[in-house]
């Protein structure tokens, strides 16, 4: 691991405002063409990171080097043409087209006037091209939507002819087509042009998504980089954010709100994915449950983590084990009725297919509609 | 790979971007020189008009200098006119007349300035020295600015003589400036700071008359010695002698080529003074002021002429060494202070030049309560001025006089006052209480 | 930015707006408050000279006042286009770090101090004093933006820099004269009236080296209309710029207070009028338009100034706020429906 196989590195960056340090010691290695993501609670200091690698904030201690080359040392223009940035909202501009502002990002090549050349005139084009706002050229900057605004802003970074481009939460007001949209924009672009990104989101999903690389920032200087297999780790996420067990699932689970109090007076037999927006619904009413037999590689399974007073689970495509079943049977002796989510229990799922066999005998089961409160769908 | 960064006591010793504390600045990328380069320029032009504003200013120390005697030396003025005597003034500080032969006069004013009135059909010296000006006579279209010297002007009939006039027609009290005016003999060149140089040029004007407030606007006076008019200003108003203010009508008869009527007009002003110094001091004392818009006093400093014509007239001015400083004439002070000073005064006098006349005692109380503690007000001894006593430049005699008569208490006496009058009280009567 | 289009329209109201000065000068000449026959122009392209006192009137009275126009509105409207662009504000004006109140306040120190002793001075001595005095304002606001991060801030700044200077400046003035309070009172009221080409001479050396410096600036003022995260991340020295901007505004408004006296609105409805008129904030274009703008406003106005109530003079501040005020209006109430 020696500095020069790097792109971008970060070492023993201390960052912060007026004398006063958010994150101590902080150390980042990124390939060239990698994506980095920043995520972490409000208030951990991403904007302050991001602001601090960009130069837009003094550093209070450590490096930050672009290629070998301290970025603090670089002067503007030399700096301007390596690095570009994106802030969250877009300036307001009296005046300016949206090929106007994209043209801005020309800044350091132009010569004492700001004239483009015909060079510089091409550049702009290609760039326009290549996010997608070439169509907006003549429109008034005000005008367009949040979406193409931001486009515009990367289009304008682009002119830079950056190695490296700085995000600050550039889809935080974007709407959920939007961010897509963006965030495939840098994707072509790593791809096309070799483009390093470094990004601050909220979007925990995006950010799995997306990122090579992934920064966490816990507050209290706390932090965590690595892959995002490796950060996103069961029960991270809830520890970072200070979510409540099972809020959280990095498997792909996503998040879940708060389990309803009490005891479960129902039992739901789920499975197959059938049972999450029932899950859902009940904790919408506050309704507590419980449920089983959910195998781990089951949909259901982080949802009925989250949300079940108790979930009987088992391993997938193995036998289930005598006393797990006991456990669903005595449970469900214990809660006044029983719903099943699935249509049909699969043929080979023999497990369930016991319990419902064993719920019809005792009389137990109902349907879901009448237990819940609302007219449900299914 | 994972990194976990904890809090850590120790950084591990390498702090590459450098100093501990290089605060938040650094993120500085460095311009180019154009800080000094702009500091130069602005040090640069602020000179300029440093420098400008000193080329050529009189200071006030040529106020010494200037006297009678630096006057007189030939080679100071030229060499083809010889000296002959001065004018004698009795009062007048303000202004000195040389006399040289072939009828030549040099004026020269308290500023420094020096004029020389060259007699009809007559021609100016070659080696005239370079500060003064050339009046021809006679002098044709003067702009009269000073409201003082219309007065003077016209008690020596040489209205005629005047082009332009810094007032407009209701402006003027006296009768033939107004009437002039009117009939388009005399044009309104609009206000001292503002005239209309295209009006004076297009008409040639010979000689421009201004008072004091000139020197506020040194653009306007520059302006005017530009086009080759010269500026005289009439400082009358500084004389701390009564009399002395009326002497200028001197200057004015020399400027106008009538310096008999002149001597004349003066001689009867100051027998006024003869007439009244004679007398026993009254000793009573008087207060002279208006009331200013936002509720002060404004009061004559000790030295002003008007005080000083109170002490002719035998009274005693309420404020003793008032207004030492800087050499003003008028001073703002607080009504308690006035109060404090002025309850006890005999007379009160009210300026009516900036509000207008009052007839009653009624009108005087309404404008501030206060005065009716007043021991003035309670024996109905409030006199007030006649509004265009300010223009009557010629008037301080004839002011002397009135002044005595008022003091004098007697009824008859008092009836004769010229520019004074009495408030009447409520009752109707005039003074009874 | 420059389409072939953008150039045509940007061209074209520039020329229009030279020619606008031209034709103002034009009017300036021919028109005042004596009628000058055309018959004397004719002789004069003639080559035949002209009568004395008109040759006079044209050239010593009509021309310097109207150079005077033509430098100190170019001056006041492109100081009012920095300091609208410096605070992103549109109804930012040129004397509203407080320099005005700086040389009002030193020509009232001037006028009591100096005048009030019965001392004499020139002309240059009064305006090198509204000038100084106008710096020392800038320089207490500079000072403060040191310190101080956010642009309302720094209004705010200038505001109570302006406060203090008028405070002080009644302080002296209660020991004054009537004579001096008139006078003083009539400085601030800003004119035109006897400048002469000394004058100007002065005025266009300042002002051409300011104006050239801003031209200058024009890129990273362009920048700058991004905001200065932006500017900044592009490589312009921002903290540098804002000292700039300060320093060149004041100097262009404490010139036009200095010589003219405070003279409102010009500064601040001239650079919103050109920048529609224009089309484009580009300050590669306002620069000059600006300049230009401001120019033939203030010289249209100064002509009906001095010539409509002729031989008074309307105060220039009084007409300038006639046809400036509506403009102003006009661009909130543009800004208001235009945006969302």
């Amino acid at each position: 691991m020696v500095m020069r196989e790097y792109f971008f590195r970060v070492k023993g960056l201390r960052a912060g405002y007026g004398g006063k340090a958010v994150v101590e010691d902080l150390e980042v290695l990124l390939g060239r063409g990698e994506i980095l993501s920043l995520i972490g609670p409000n208030g951990a200091g991403k904007s302050t990171v991001l602001r601090s690698i960009a130069g837009q904030l003094g550093l209070m201690g450590g490096a930050v080097f672009l290629d070998g080359e301290v970025v603090a040392k670089m002067k503007g223009p030399r700096r301007a043409r390596r690095m570009a940035a994106v802030f969250t909202k877009g300036p307001r501009t009296e005046m300016m087209t949206c090929r106007d502002v994209v043209a801005m990002g020309r800044y350091p090549y132009t010569g004492r006037f700001g004239a483009l050349s015909a060079g510089d005139v091409r550049v702009v084009d290609e760039v326009m091209e290549l996010v997608h706002v070439r169509d907006l050229g003549g429109a008034d900057f005000n005008r367009v939507s949040d979406g193409q605004r931001q486009r515009v802003m990367l289009a304008r970074a682009m002119c830079q002819e950056p190695e490296i481009v700085i995000l600050d939460e550039p889809v935080t007001f974007l709407d959920a087509g939007y961010k897509l949209e963006f965030l495939s924009v840098l994707q072509e672009l790593r791809r096309q042009k070799g483009l390093t990104v470094i990004m601050s989101l909220h979007e925990l999903e995006l950010a799995k998504r997306i990122s090579d690389k992934v920064l966490c920032l816990r507050g209290e200087y706390g932090w965590s980089f690595g892959t995002p297999e490796e950060i996103f780790v069961p029960g991270a996420m809830e520890e970072v954010f200070g979510i409540c067990p099972g809020g959280f699932h990095e498997g792909g689970g996503g998040m879940e709100l708060r389990r309803p109090e009490g005891q479960g007076d129902l039992f739901v037999i789920a499975g197959g994915g059938t049972g999450q927006s029932f899950f859902r619904r009940l904790q919408r009413e506050g309704r507590p449950f419980v449920t089983g037999i959910i195998y781990d590689n089951d949909l259901d399974f982080p949802a009925a983590g989250a949300l079940a007073c108790e979930a009987v689970t088992a391993r997938a495509f193995e036998p289930v084990e005598g006393r797990v079943m006991d456990r669903a049977k005595w449970l469900m002796d214990r809660c006044g009725r029983v719903v099943c989510s699935q249509r049909a229990i699969g043929s080979l799922d023999l497990a369930n297919r016991e319990l419902l066999e064993y719920a019809k005998g005792a009389g137990k089961l109902a349907a879901m509609e009448e237990v819940t409160g609302s007219a449900g769908t299914k | 790979m994972v990194s976990d960064g904890e809090r850590r006591p120790e950084t591990t010793g390498e702090v590459i971007c450098g100093r501990e504390g290089e605060a938040a600045d650094t993120a500085v990328i460095e311009k180019g020189g154009k800080w000094p380069f702009l500091l130069g320029v602005l040090m640069i032009a602020a000179y300029i008009l440093g420098a400008c504003g000193f080329r050529g200013s009189a200071s006030g120390d040529n106020k010494e200098e200037y006297g009678r005697e630096a006057g007189r030396r030939n080679g100071e003025v030229s060499s083809e006119l010889s000296y002959t005597g001065s004018m004698e003034l009795r009062f007048a500080t303000g202004f000195f007349v040389d006399y040289y032969e072939g009828g030549y006069r040099l004026i020269g004013t308290e500023e420094g300035r020096r004029y020389l009135v060259i007699p009809k059909g007559a021609r100016a010296p070659e080696d005239l020295a370079e500060d003064i000006a050339e009046l021809k006579q006679p002098l044709t279209n003067v702009y009269l600015v000073a409201t003082a010297a219309m007065d003077m002007v016209c008690e020596l009939d040489g209205l005629d003589l005047i082009g332009f006039s810094g007032q407009r027609a209701e402006g003027w009290s006296v009768e033939e400036a107004r009437r002039g005016m009117e009939e388009g003999r005399i044009l309104y060149a609009g206000r001292y700071d503002s005239p209309d140089y295209e009006l004076i040029v297009s008409r040639g004007c010979s000689l421009a008359v201004e008072n004091n407030m000139i020197t506020h606007c040194p653009e306007v006076r520059e302006k005017l010695e530009s086009f080759g008019i010269p500026v005289l200003v009439d400082s009358s108003s500084y004389e701390s002698h009564p009399l002395g203010r009326v002497e200028w009508i001197k200057l004015y008869g020399v400027l106008l080529g009538r310096e008999e009527e002149a001597r004349e007009a003066f001689d009867r002003q100051a027998e006024a003074l003869g007439r009244v110094a004679g007398q026993e001091a009254s000793g009573k004392t008087v207060a002279f002021f208006y009331i200013t818009a936002n509720g002060m006093v404004s009061v004559r400093a000790s030295s002003d002429y008007i005080p000083a014509i109170i002490r002719l007239a035998g009274g005693k001015y309420v404020f003793e060494d008032l207004g030492k400083e800087g050499g003003r004439s008028t001073v703002t002070m607080q009504l308690e202070e006035f109060y404090h000073q002025a309850k006890e005064a005999d007379f009160l006098v009210y300026n009516s030049a900036i509000d207008g006349e009052m007839e009653s005692l009624e009108e005087l109380i309404q404008r501030e309560e206060l005065l009716r503690d007043f021991k003035a007000v309670r024996q109905g001894n409030v006199w007030c001025t006649d509004r265009d006593l300010y223009q009557r430049s010629m008037s301080a005699g004839q002011l002397l006089e009135d002044i005595y008569n008022m003091l004098s208490e007697e009824r008859d006496r008092q009836e004769e006052t010229v520019y004074l009058h009495r408030l009447r009280n409520g009752e109707g009567q005039d003074g009874e209480p | 930015m420059e389409s072939r289009r953008r150039r045509g329209r940007g061209g074209g109201a520039l020329a229009f707006l030279g020619a606008g000065c031209l034709l103002l000068l034009a009017c300036s000449v021919f028109w005042g408050s004596v009628l000058i026959p055309f018959g004397e122009f004719g002789k004069f392209l003639r080559g035949e000279g002209m009568d004395e006192a008109y040759r006079k009137i044209v050239v010593d009275i009509r021309l310097p006042r109207a150079a005077a126009a033509f430098w100190l509105g170019g001056a006041l409207a492109l100081s009012g286009y920095l300091l609208q662009t410096f605070f992103h504000n549109p109804i930012a004006g040129p004397f509203v770090l407080g320099i005005s109140s700086g040389a009002k306040l030193a020509v009232a120190l001037v006028m009591v101090e100096v005048l009030g002793r019965s001392m004499t001075i020139s002309s240059g001595v009064l305006i090198g004093a509204a000038f100084g005095g106008a710096l020392v304002s800038m320089g207490v606001v500079l000072l403060m933006s040191r310190r101080v991060d956010s642009m309302a801030l720094l209004v705010i700044s200038g505001v109570m820099v302006g406060y203090i200077c008028s405070a002080v400046t009644d302080f002296v003035v209660t020991f004054a004269d009537e004579a001096e309070i008139v006078n003083l009172h009539n400085w601030s009221r800003g004119s035109f009236s006897g400048m002469a080409w000394g004058h100007v001479r002065v005025m266009a050396g300042v002002l051409s080296m300011a104006v050239a410096a801003v031209f200058f600036l024009a890129k990273p003022i362009g920048a700058y209309e991004l905001g200065e995260e932006y500017a900044r991340s592009v490589g312009v020295h921002v903290e540098g710029l804002r000292v700039l901007l300060v320093v060149l505004s004041s100097v262009l408004s404490a010139c036009v207070a200095a010589f003219a006296g405070p003279v409102s609105f010009v500064g601040i409805a001239v650079p919103q009028m050109v920048k529609r008129f224009i089309g484009t904030g580009s300050p590669l274009w306002m620069i000059p338009a600006s300049f230009l703008g401001g120019s033939m406003f203030c010289m249209g106005c100064d002509l009906i100034a001095r010539t409509v109530f002729a031989p008074a003079e309307l105060g220039i501040s009084t007409v300038t706020a006639v046809f400036g005020a509506p403009v102003v209006l006009w661009v909130m109430a543009g800004r208001r429906l235009g945006w969302s």
